[in-house]
């Protein structure tokens, strides 16, 4: 299974980025055979609908699980139609995070960002 | 002749100026192109005589002609198309209704439908016509409302357009509309800002325009100050009073109800008709 997780450089340790359409590159670990290689975000400056290019990119990696610390509505509607599970991080730490996450200890992100509003 | 009514900034004055010169002249038209949240109404209270719904076109995408091969997607630069599970899903919000999908489509798997997105209340206040453009809960794209407004309205009759605030698509739908602008600034150093924006967008579409300094009577006016250094035309200046801003804010139109101020708005009136060359 592949998981995504956008990340601020391809440097490590990995740092996870606040944004996830708009995040420079993305962690790509693939837990089958424990690897991790990274990508750049080709959508990184987009204007518009970074969060629908981005879903579509990760969809088409055959990513199954997203971990980010948010996700906007476009983006998530997308992960909806292609039944890949978004869930929140804790912190910026990409290898605490994957840890949390191996031991069901993240929550799946059900609020989303509206395009220009943060809901509560 | 489209007068129309803007600022960089929202709350400077522009319902406050275009309600008021509005309802001075005799069968004019206020129109509130504010449609994310009109508030001309308020003022006028306008009879609705006749409502006009928008429509935003949209796709539709037919799995059985479709063939999977994502020229739509790839085409759409409001990136509003993704393919997903062998089908073309649409996120609604950001699709413009270009109809370049269905240009695009080879396998003719795209029909268009429509979709409101809001709609235009056509009236009467008095004396004065009015059109209150109102855009949908949820929805997104006001600029075909507008568009639609301005389709709609006698360009023969002297038209007060009260426009949104900023300086995104929308306003400029209101620009390339108008035949004069009256830019109202606020004399703060955030106004100024604002004002540098939206006089940057009108040199762009080389509109003929002046300024009424709303607020004037500060100590230091660093709008007045960017202003006269560049030599724009200054159409007049109100001072803050509290009296205006207590009546405004009972939605009282005092051009109409005091004397002070219809002589007020009345000079602003002949300044603004004059550089307009309204004849």
């Amino acid at each position: 299974m592949k998981i995504a997780i956008p990340i601020v450089s391809d440097n490590k340790p990995y740092v996870i980025n606040d944004s996830l359409a708009r995040a420079p590159y993305f962690a790509l670990i693939d837990n089958s055979n424990n690897t991790v290689k990274t990508i750049v975000n080709d959508y990184y400056f987009q204007p518009g609908g970074a969060g629908v290019k981005v879903a579509q990119m990760l969809c088409d990696l055959n990513v199954k699980v997203v971990l980010a610390p948010r996700c906007g509505e476009n983006a998530q509607n997308i992960f909806n139609q292609a039944q890949i599970d978004v869930y929140q991080t804790i912190g910026y730490d990409l290898q605490n995070n994957y840890d949390l996450f191996l031991q069901k200890a993240l929550q799946s992100i059900l609020v989303t960002l509206s395009n220009h509003h943060q809901e509560v | 002749m489209v007068i129309a009514f803007l600022s960089g900034k929202g709350g400077t004055g522009k319902t406050l100026f275009s309600v008021n010169l509005a309802s001075l002249v005799k069968d004019s038209v206020y129109m509130d192109c504010d449609v994310e949240e009109p508030n001309g109404h308020l003022f006028l209270h306008p009879e609705i005589l006749n409502q006009v719904p928008v429509n935003k076109i949209i796709p539709v995408f037919d799995p059985d002609l479709c063939v999977g091969c994502r020229q739509c997607v790839d085409f759409c630069r409001y990136n509003a198309l993704a393919f997903i599970h062998n089908q073309v899903h649409i996120e609604g919000s950001l699709c413009h209704g270009c109809g370049g999908c269905k240009i695009i489509c080879e396998h003719q798997a795209v029909r268009e439908t429509a979709h409101e997105i809001g709609h235009i209340d056509i009236g009467k206040s008095n004396k004065i016509n009015t059109m209150t453009g109102w855009m949908n809960v949820i929805e997104e794209a006001a600029t075909p409302i507008i568009e639609e407004m301005f389709d709609h309205v006698d360009k023969t009759k002297l038209v007060f357009a009260d426009c949104p605030p900023g300086a995104s698509c929308s306003v400029m739908a209101c620009i390339k509309n108008a035949d004069y602008v009256v830019v109202v600034a606020e004399a703060t150093l955030y106004g100024q800002e604002n004002l540098k924006l939206i006089l940057e967008l009108l040199t762009e579409f080389n509109s003929h325009y002046g300024i009424i300094l709303n607020q004037s009577n500060t100590q230091d006016n660093p709008v007045k100050r960017y202003i006269m250094e560049r030599n724009i035309p200054i159409l007049g200046e109100v001072n803050y009073e509290l009296e205006l801003a207590k009546r405004s804010s009972m939605g009282e139109i005092v051009s109409i109800s005091k004397s002070r101020y219809h002589s007020m708005f009345k000079k602003f009136l002949y300044q603004i008709l004059k550089e307009a060359n309204y004849e």
